[in-house]
């Protein structure tokens, strides 16, 4: 009765979030997150009319369409960094890199033990496969967001709610996902009911930021961007390196 | 019960989440452009030599033994205390213009298409050298005082200079030795 109530709930924040968008022309700007949320309900509506007319294809249909969510999830990681990197041709060059470093560590981590372990793929558990593939989403967006933070990149609402309720959502996948493999069937039975609310906490916070249009603030005074590149580096770095023998100078007896 | 454990667990680690991201946003918000150029420019960074007069005081051990010399023992400890406060504010200052100084570096380097991650990445080793010198610099103040840790500065850049001076002696011998090898394998075997 309470995981129904959930289910309902969920479907119906769900169907307010994409009037809204609607409403306020959001899938201009965030096509891929609204793109990631209709599959998200319609799956969510398909899977609710499966649960009670056919019990028995549940499981099934549960894990086919899960990891064509997890690719779409991808696809909202990748518009994160075009949206908010679109204005910033330095920072969207660093993340390049830094996210295909990322991407080639944890693929080759999965591949590795996928070696090692010749059952793993199409996997021991489909729950072990897609573990493995929400730590890959979890590893860049802490990549993209390490980004942001250091490069104090302004993100808006609307992005930074997409950011923090998809980086919630991920986070309690895999602890889930993780702590299930250990703990079994008395964590599973909570979980039941810890997801659906983890689920609906990122719902609501997604109606709060996304409910009208926010623009991306823009800086007020964008700072020497005809410098070079190379005299801004130069110069920077021959200051902490000075500032670094000058403590120890002063230090010195 | 374990049922009940575990909402517990997790309802702690959202408002965990909540509470570590209102902070975040807070402080942002805070250290928007100080001064509008979004350079901070205004960091006096060419080092004042009266600036370092004065600090190269604070580490000097001569008013510390003047006080110990001509002072009861509580008044002594009192100054030295004092002077350990007065250390760690200076380098929290000068870590706190560095930290200001890559916060500008970042600013201006985001928009730039010439930004090549490489140097950036040598750039964070740098500054993350600069953290770890004055941590460590700040570890030895606190638990030493200004003028034991002066000492303890001393000492080690003399150690530091003395091995660079062997390495230097052995290092020529080295390249000696290759190119005595290089020519050895270079000649005819008769």
């Amino acid at each position: 009765m309470l995981s129904s109530l959930f289910w309902v709930t969920g479907l119906v924040l769900e169907s307010v979030l994409l009037v809204r968008a609607l409403l306020g022309n959001l899938l201009k700007y965030y096509s891929l997150f609204y793109l990631y949320l209709i599959s998200v309900l319609l799956r969510s509506a398909s899977l609710f009319a499966i649960y009670h007319l056919w019990p028995n294809f549940y499981s099934p249909a549960y894990w086919f369409t899960q990891f064509l969510n997890v690719l779409l999830g991808c696809a909202l990681v990748w518009e994160v960094y075009k949206v908010a990197l679109a204005r910033y041709l330095g920072a969207a060059r660093m993340a390049r890199n830094v996210l295909a470093f990322l991407f080639i560590l944890a693929i080759t981590r999965i591949f590795v033990k996928a070696w090692n372990s010749p059952n793993w793929i199409p996997g021991r558990t489909t729950l072990e496969t897609e573990r493995d593939l929400r730590i890959v989403q979890l590893a860049l967006l802490i990549g993209l967001v390490s980004l942001f933070a250091s490069y104090a990149i302004p993100l808006g609402r609307n992005l930074k709610g997409i950011i923090y309720g998809y980086g919630l959502f991920i986070a309690t996948s895999v602890a889930h996902l993780t702590l299930r493999d250990y703990l079994g069937d008395s964590f599973q039975r909570a979980w039941q009911y810890i997801q659906p609310i983890c689920y609906l906490v990122v719902l609501v916070m997604w109606c709060a930021t996304l409910w009208s249009y926010a623009p991306i603030p823009q800086p007020t005074n964008e700072p020497r961007l005809e410098a070079d590149y190379e005299s801004l580096l130069a110069t920077t770095k021959s200051k902490v390196q000075s500032a670094r023998s000058y403590l120890l100078r002063a230090m010195r007896p | 019960m374990s049922v009940l454990a575990y909402l517990l667990l997790a309802f702690l680690t959202i408002v965990n989440i909540f509470l570590f991201l209102s902070r975040r946003g807070r402080r942002r918000d805070s250290n928007q452009d100080g001064d509008g150029t979004g350079l901070g420019m205004s960091i006096p960074f060419g080092w004042d030599p009266l600036d370092s007069e004065l600090s190269a005081r604070i580490f000097d051990p001569e008013d510390a033994d003047f006080v110990a010399n001509e002072t009861s023992r509580p008044n002594a400890r009192q100054f030295r205390q004092e002077r350990t406060v007065l250390a760690l504010d200076w380098l929290r200052a000068i870590r706190y213009h560095v930290n200001q100084l890559i916060r500008a570096h970042l600013r201006a380097a985001r928009g730039n298409a010439g930004l090549k991650p490489a140097d950036e990445i040598r750039l964070g080793f740098e500054f993350l050298l600069f953290q770890l010198t004055s941590g460590i610099l700040y570890l030895v103040i606190w638990a030493c005082g200004p003028p034991r840790a002066a000492k303890l500065v001393g000492y080690s850049l003399e150690l530091a200079g003395q091995l660079r001076k062997v390495t230097e002696d052995v290092l020529p011998a080295g390249r000696q030795v290759a190119v005595e090898l290089m020519n050895n394998k270079q000649e005819p075997r008769g």
